[in-house]
Order: structure tokens, then sequence, then C-alpha cells
């Protein structure tokens, strides 16, 4: 969003990366092969197959072992909880960063430190794991790490909320049912603002598609 | 390595089949010319495009092991050189139609103001041509290839009766209208090439807004549809694919007798003939050729006597600064897709002002992502985490606003394209190398772009998003490179006259970005379908009279 290139440009990287993945997706994968529908009816078709498409096979995480995984979980649902809509473990956060901590060795090594500076805390607060804490302490450890503003820039803390953020609201659940988008659709017109309030007393153009 | 020499002659041969070498091979061929077109790419399939691919479906296809079409250029098979503290992004997209596959379609004429900039302040060579000998043919693409846009002309930013409908702004566009008319500065309606009806047996636009994944159906101007398509039809035109041309090559009269090239596929060396050589394969990579040219009667590069080639490259200054506007702040949710991008415009006006300035020439602004977007990325500004933060994202998300000053940059002798030896690419060719700074009469020109685009955001009573003042986009990110190979009367410091063609060498011709005298603050792509579509009307004209 923060430049005019196009997703592919950024994603282009990661689709190198995730063509690695073995993935159990034989079976997904005929149902995601029709290509671009052209009329308003068969792109409809497609989003229904998509819809029905099976979700990816749970065969466990690519990098995180089953204790980190479940702590990566729990950030970020502390990040973006469930509340009346989705929240990130609905949307398959966890599995996203998963991918792509797998994919990064600099994300790895982060991601070590923090895990074992997060277990030292845990331990330091009484439990055994920081899953193990109750969420009011959980929260009071994530709250110190975000408030410390010389630590919170390049930290971990915004490591990790970046990647639920980018992995959150990209999913159907984080920008369709979140936030509301309705883009890349086909329309016969586009009304544009329809509040005169919000327009300039003076329109130096009169006339509109 | 084999050499092949191919047989025939032909009239001309054009390098890159984008919006330049796209303009050239269709108004040649149309003229009764055979053309031979070197891409150094292959056709993009439509059919594969991801345009209807949401994010998370587009997610789970790249999971399953598929992968969205690859427009862009890997800098692993081309890599190109820069000094470690000069960094320049180069994007580059090799194939049918090159970039106007995925452009940002911003349409704008230069004005007189542009054209009569260097006569006017001193810095660099003056343009050899005027709004009024350029004008016709802006009236000409934008009839052919189908611009929409308002009937707001101003002094920097001319228009003609040609425009297709406007598309009608979104909230936060209006509010952005509003705020800034209230502080004096105007924003008009955008001017894009895209169909806002349908044009020339092109369908309109559908308002899916993912244009940047490519047009499913070519709504919007790319020259592989609008431009090699056409030309193919008239039966003149040959198109050969995965050509990286290396060379121009030269016969002993100091003309141009054709072009050497590479398979990109098999890297097999080979060569064609011409009796013209027409070169638009993009600012950087027509440099890189033109450098590389070298002959006993060019021995450093194809015309360029006046050691300008490769010099005086400019790239547009620009920033980003987003804000939330209050009216629209947990608002209801639109599909905000539209044409994709910007709907609106804010043309220069520094000129105006009566003020002493202490810059030279100036800036406009536009405002892609504007409204509900694919994603949320300024959630990572927004402070906290939970059920708080979780909503105030939520809020949030119909009432961005973004602002994009884009300012014009001076050409510089010093920042310049070469080519090196030392270092070649997979097929033995010198490699670019680029050597780019932003100076400081843009560092001066960025505090008054800043000052506009706070002026405008607190005039709308905006949440402004925290921004470094004074920073600047990497160069090269707007991918507006021109000016290496600059038209100019003067043979001593110009390699063009104001025919695109060189000074040095009648036969060869320059027509895209790279041939501008100065870069402007606007987008270069509608002047470089004029200046090929004019240049390759004098060459035609030369040819049939027998002077080229």
């Amino acid at each position: 969003m923060f430049s005019d290139r196009p997703a592919e440009y950024t994603q282009r990287v990661d689709s190198r990366r995730t063509a690695l993945i073995k993935m159990a997706a034989a079976a997904t994968s005929a149902a995601f092969a029709p290509l671009l529908a052209e009329t308003p009816e068969a792109e409809h078709h497609m989003h229904e197959m998509l819809e029905q498409a099976p979700a990816p096979v749970a065969i466990g995480p690519e990098y995180f072992n089953q204790s980190d995984y479940a702590t990566v979980s729990k950030l970020a649902d502390l990040i973006i909880p469930r509340t009346d809509t989705p929240g990130a473990i609905d949307a398959g956060v966890p599995h996203w960063i998963d991918k792509q901590v797998a994919a990064d060795m600099k994300l790895q090594e982060r991601f070590k430190q923090a895990l074992t500076e997060l277990s030292e805390q845990a331990h330091a607060a009484g439990g055994t794991e920081f899953t193990a804490l109750a969420e009011p302490q959980q929260i009071a450890i994530l709250e110190a790490m975000s408030s410390d503003l010389s630590k919170l820039k390049g930290g971990f803390f915004e490591t990790m909320k970046n990647l639920t953020i980018d992995n959150y609201y990209k999913s159907e659940a984080g920008l369709a049912q979140e936030l509301g988008f309705k883009g890349r659709t086909f329309r016969a017109s586009f009304p544009g603002c329809t509040h005169p309030e919000h327009w300039p007393a003076h329109d130096p153009n009169q006339e509109h598609a | 390595m084999t050499v092949q020499k191919a047989e025939p002659v032909w009239d001309v041969v054009v390098i890159g089949s984008g919006a330049a070498g796209g303009m050239a091979a269709w108004n040649l061929t149309r003229q009764g010319i055979s053309v031979l077109v070197l891409d150094a790419g292959e056709r993009f399939d439509r059919a594969k495009f991801w345009t209807h691919v949401k994010p998370w479906q587009a997610a789970a296809r790249r999971e399953s092991g598929q992968h969205a079409p690859e427009f862009y250029l890997s800098t692993e098979e081309q890599p190109y050189l820069t000094p470690e503290d000069k960094p320049f992004e180069l994007i580059r997209v090799w194939g049918r139609g090159g970039k106007t596959n995925v452009w940002g379609r911003v349409a704008l004429r230069y004005s007189d103001i542009d054209f009569a900039g260097p006569a006017r302040d001193g810095w660099g060579v003056p343009w050899p041509i005027r709004y009024q000998d350029i004008s016709p043919y802006y009236d000409k693409v934008d009839q052919f290839i189908g611009v929409c846009g308002g009937l707001d002309d101003q002094d920097s930013l001319p228009g003609s009766k040609y425009m297709l409908p406007a598309p009608a702004p979104r909230c936060g566009e209006r509010l952005l209208q509003k705020a800034a008319q209230n502080v004096g500065v105007s924003i008009v309606a955008g001017r894009r090439a895209v169909l806002t009806k349908p044009h020339n047996g092109h369908p309109a636009c559908h308002y899916c807004g993912a244009c940047g994944s490519g047009c499913d159906v070519g709504a919007f101007f790319n020259a592989s549809d609008y431009l090699i398509d056409p030309a193919m039809k008239t039966g003149k035109l040959t198109v050969v694919d995965n050509a990286v041309v290396a060379r121009v090559l030269v016969d002993d009269k100091g003309l141009a007798s054709g072009v050497q090239y590479f398979d990109r596929k098999t890297k097999a060396e080979r060569r064609v003939k011409a009796r013209v050589v027409v070169v638009g394969a993009s600012c950087v990579d027509s440099t890189r050729i033109l450098l590389n040219s070298k002959s006993s009667a060019y021995p450093n590069g194809i015309g360029n006597s006046s050691d300008a080639i490769g010099r005086y490259l400019c790239e547009q200054i620009r920033f980003h600064v987003y804000g939330f506007m209050p009216e629209l702040i947990g608002g209801p949710v639109y599909d905000d897709s539209g044409i994709g991008g910007e709907h609106i415009y804010m043309p220069r006006f520094n000129h105006r002002d009566g003020r002493k300035r202490d810059y030279l020439r100036g800036f406009g602004m536009q405002f892609w992502g504007c409204g509900a977007q694919e994603g949320a990325s300024y959630a990572k500004a927004l402070p906290g985490f939970g059920v708080d933060f979780k909503k105030a994202v939520k809020q949030r998300y119909p009432a961005l606003v973004a602002l994009h000053p884009y300012g014009e940059t001076l050409g510089r002798a010093e920042n310049r394209i070469t080519v090196d030896a030392e270092n070649v690419d997979v097929y033995g060719v010198p490699r670019l190398k680029i050597e780019y700074q932003i100076g400081d009469n843009e560092h001066r020109m960025a505090e008054e772009m800043y000052d506009t685009a706070e002026q405008i955001l607190r005039s709308a009573k905006a949440e402004i998003m925290p921004y470094e003042r004074g920073w600047l986009d990497k160069p090269g990110s707007a991918i507006h490179e021109h000016g290496t190979c600059r038209m100019g009367d003067d043979a001593k410091k110009s390699p063009l006259n104001a025919f695109n063609q060189m000074h040095d060498v009648k036969n060869v011709f320059v027509v895209d970005g790279s041939a501008f005298t100065t870069a402007s603050e606007k987008n270069p792509t509608l002047t470089i379908l004029a200046l090929s579509w004019r240049a390759t009307d004098y060459l035609a004209d030369q040819m049939k009279r027998g002077e080229v």
C-alpha cells in the first residue's frame, strides 16, 4: 500500500520460496486451476470454486516446534484477538508466519532469541511457559515490550506485530470480513463519493463518468 | 558461439516494444514501411493474469506452487552496478509492451512551462521543441489510446477536447479537493489512460482496481494490445521474442547497418541488417545499448561525439504522506477500487505565487491509495495491540488518504549511466552502471513539497500519520528515467535533434524517455508516445524522400 508497485512485485520473492514448500496440495491446486474468467458469471463461479476448495491440509508447523508455535500463535492472538469478527488465529496467521520464518534466516535468529527471552520472563513471572501464564500476565509482558520505546523500533514486538498485520489483513477473515474489502471484482459503474458535504465548493471538473 | 547473418535488410529495426518502440512500429508499418521489432521478452498472456485473484486466494495459490506472471526483470538475470553509497532502484519489464503492461496510467501532457524551463532558467540545454510542436501529437495520442480526464486545464496542465469522462472521485479524494481549495491549492480530475467507456475496439474498465496485476481485458493502454497487435495486422511487422539487444552495428561510412542481439533462451548471437535503427528500449537499456555500440568511428558509443549519452540522468523525487479524514473514520466502507490509483491530480502551481523561490522547476502531486485498500499497512504505525488496536485499524480503513508529491530533478553531468567493460553480463556484454544522487535543488524543492502536503492535510483536520520530514523515496522508485540521450539543437551538447534523430548518425533515432531534454514533474509516458509518433512521422517522410 505504501507504494504503487503492484503486489506481485513484492510477492515475487515469496512466490519463489513457497514454490519450494512441499504441500499436500495436489488436490487443492486442481481447484485453483481455472484461470481468469472474463464475465461476472464466470467470476462468480470461479469464486465459488475457490470458496469450496479444501483448506490447506494441516501438516503442522514447518519451522517451529510445537511449543514455540503455540507461543507464536498466542502472541498473534494477543495482537489481533477474536472479537465479534475473526482474530489472527482464525485467519491462519501463525501458519503464514511459520512459512515466512522458515524461509528467512534473519527472522529465525530473531525468533530464536525472542522466544528464549519470553520463556525466561514467563519463568520469572512464575509460570512454566509463556503460554501457561494467565492472559493478564501475558498482556503485561507484551505491554512492557511495546511501551519501551527504545526497544520498540526494530525490536521483536514490532517484527511480530508487523508480521501479524501483514498476514491478517491480507486474509479473507481480516481483509474481507473484518475490514470489508470488496475490490478485485466486476462492476458496471463506479459511483464515487455521493456525499455533497464532502465536495469542494467549486468542482473544477463538472463532468464525471 | 555461432554467428548467423540474417538475409533480409529491414527498412527499420525497432529495439523495444513498449510505449516508445511500440508506437514507432505501429506508426511506421501503417505507412507501409517494413519493420522488425526486437523484444527482450515474450508476450504476457492476459488469460494468465491474476487480476481477479483476491489476496488470500493469491496466498493459497502460491502455497500450492503457482505463481503470478513475472512482469519484472529479475536482477539475478540482469544485475546492474551502483556505487555502494548511491543506491538506484532500476525496475524493468522485458516482454511485449514492456512496462505499459503494469504502468501507473497517469497520462499528463507536458506544458509549455515544462518545454520552456531550461531556456528560461538557464539550467541544462533548451528543448528544441515547444508545446505547439507536440500538441497535435498529444491530440492524436489521446484519441488513439483513450485518456480519461476533466475539462479543467491549467497553464501547467494543458488538455484536449478528446478526454473520456473522468471517473467520480472517492470520498477521501473529494475531501482532499475541498481541503486544498480552502488553502488556495487546486486539485483537478486525474488524467489517466484508462477507458471509462469502450474505445477503438477496446472494452471499458470494469472497476476492479487490480491494474497492477495486468488488466485481464486490456481496458487501459498497453503497447502490446494497442500498438503491436494492429501493427501486426498490416503484414509489415515481424517481432522477434527474447532478443536482448547488445549493440547497434555501423558500416564503414559511419551509418548504422543493423543490430546485434542475443537470444535470451539459447544465448546465441544474432545480427540483423536494417536501413534505419529506432531505439526505444526504455531510457536505461537504450543508453546501455548506445554506449556499448563502440566502433572506430564512435569510440565512446554510437552518436556520442557530445559525450552527453549516459549523462544528465533524471528521475523524479517523490515521497509519501498519509492521513485519515475525520469525516470518514468509523464510517461505511465502500468499494474504492475505481479505475485503480487516483482519480484526482494536483497540477504544478509554484510558478504562480509571485514569491522568489530558492530552487528551480516545480512539483505536482498524485494521490493513489485513498480509501479502502487491499491491506492495512497503516496499522503498523498505530500504537498498541489487542481489541482497541483492532478497532482503531478498522475505523481508519475507509478514511485513509495518500499524498505523493513528485518533483522535477535537474540534469547533472555526474548523474550518469556508463557500461563497465570489466563486468560483463551472461552474453559477455558490458553491464550497466548507474551513478545517481539527488541534488541540493531537489532537497530545497522537497521543503515546499512537504509544506504543501502538510497544508492540505491540516486544512482537512486530518489525523496525520507519522513521517520523517525531508525523507525522499529511493532514486529510481518513480520509474521515470529520462535525459541520457537528450534532444537539442546544439550537436555539441545533445546527441539528438528536434526529431529524435542522432546529430552524428542520421539513420538512428532514439524515441524513449532518454530523449527528454528535461524531466518535468509529470509522468512521461504520454509524452513518449507523442514524441515517438512525431519522430517516426518525420522518419517516414525522410525515407520517402530518400534522405534516410
